[in-house]
């Protein structure tokens, strides 16, 4: 802390000082400036009920620091950081993947998280396939529960993230698909007897692709646009699912 | 980035990886979360000001991780009991008996806190951030963080029965 910026102490009329637990703690914790803690410590000193109220800020700073535990053996991120550091183009070099193929879903929302939002279309310009909605998504769309996975029939895979009920109360569905490394995050909602993709953007995951936010739009800000309120549960979803 | 960089993040992985669990309370959430905040800091390297420290830097951006991902689990409408896992921290067979039962009290205790002081705890106390640091990387004003903080040892202190 700045050196004089707390000064918590007052003197009562006794001329006393009287020292507030902020102050103590800042002692325990070495935040005082040398004079002040010197000051502080004198007071201390002298004073049973002072050193008592001391003591459990060293104790918790003490015991606190057991925790602080090292673990044996270099971390299995050390490599990648290193790679990521050699002379190279940019490319953030690819993370160690899970050997599971199912992607956990915490993971999927992780991955997506750093995801660009490129708003619609970007694609079109992309060498990557027009996405469309493929049969195996209509297929997620009308039966997959969220937080489920399922394979993908070129080998991707998706995964349901939440289902949204429209202002105009239609079902909207948010998913996420994994192709090689492109992942792509969709909103499609329920349009007579098909689906209508309301939103999708594209990002190449830790690829020499990276790009940077654009601005372009959000999922965040498609589903405020659907109107859509909270996810919902597994029972609304289910019964919209069967409508 | 340069090596001298790449050095210095994985000398403080081990950091990490205490405060990734201190937030999330679980082993796999933790991995995942240590290594988007790598991702991060490798692609954000450039913008690190190298007159500063640079773990309080990665907290921030550990922690900004995080609510991230708080949020979209919300959307998500999964839930997550912190209690559910009451072992976060791995143990060791390192210290003697005693003061292994002393730290697992010691985790006990933490878990039992509200999120907001455990983690103010964990920053100051186990990973030794300063309050000004502290201040930048939660984004409170110092004198919230050190209100709080003596709000969460004193927490602490009753629960662990020192007196």
């Amino acid at each position: 802390m700045t050196p004089g910026a707390y000064s918590g102490q007052d003197r009562d009329k006794d001329g006393a000082m009287q020292i507030d637990d902020e102050t103590l703690m800042a002692l325990a914790d070495g935040e005082l400036d040398p004079a002040r803690a010197d000051e502080i410590r004198r007071a201390v000193a002298g004073d049973p009920d002072l050193q008592a109220r001391l003591h459990r800020f060293e104790e918790t700073r003490r015991l606190l620091g057991g925790l602080r535990k090292d673990a044996a053996g270099e971390d299995p991120l050390a490599a990648m950081i290193r790679a990521a550091a050699a002379p190279a183009p940019h490319p953030v070099p690819e993370a160690p993947r899970p050997a599971n193929l199912n992607r956990r879903p915490w993971l999927a929302a992780a991955a997506s998280a750093a995801v660009v939002a490129l708003g619609l279309g970007w694609w079109q310009w992309t060498d990557a396939p027009a996405p469309g909605i493929g049969a195996a998504e209509l297929a997620a769309l009308e039966s997959l529960p969220s937080g489920q996975v399922q394979p993908l029939e070129d080998g991707g895979e998706l995964a349901m993230i939440a289902s949204f009920r429209a202002s105009d109360g239609r079902l909207c569905r948010e998913y996420e698909t994994a192709r090689d490394e492109a992942l792509r995050i969709v909103l499609a909602c329920r349009e007579g007897d098909g689906w209508q993709e309301r939103f999708a953007a594209t990002a190449q995951q830790g690829g020499a692709d990276y790009r940077p936010a654009s601005g372009e739009g959000s999922m965040d800000a498609a589903l405020a646009a659907i109107g859509a309120a909270d996810p919902l549960t597994p029972e609304e979803e289910a019964a919209m699912l069967r409508e | 980035m340069d090596a001298g960089f790449a050095e210095a993040m994985i000398a403080l992985l081990p950091n990490l990886r205490r405060y990734a669990l201190s937030l999330t309370r679980r082993g796999d959430q933790a991995d995942d979360l240590v290594q988007q905040t790598v991702e991060r800091a490798i692609a954000n390297a450039a913008s690190f000001d190298r007159a500063q420290r640079l773990e309080p830097w990665l907290f921030r951006i550990m922690r900004n991780a995080f609510i991230d991902q708080t949020r979209r689990q919300r959307r998500e409408g999964t839930k997550i009991d912190i209690h559910e896992i009451p072992e976060a921290l791995p143990t060791d067979p390192g210290p003697g008996l005693e003061a292994r039962l002393m730290l697992q009290s010691v985790e006990a205790a933490m878990a039992d806190l509200p999120p907001d002081q455990r983690e103010i705890l964990h920053l100051v106390c186990v990973e030794e951030m300063s309050y000004a640091e502290t201040a930048r990387i939660l984004d409170i004003p110092m004198g919230t963080v050190m209100s709080r903080l003596s709000r969460a040892r004193l927490a602490l202190s009753e629960r662990l029965g020192i007196r």
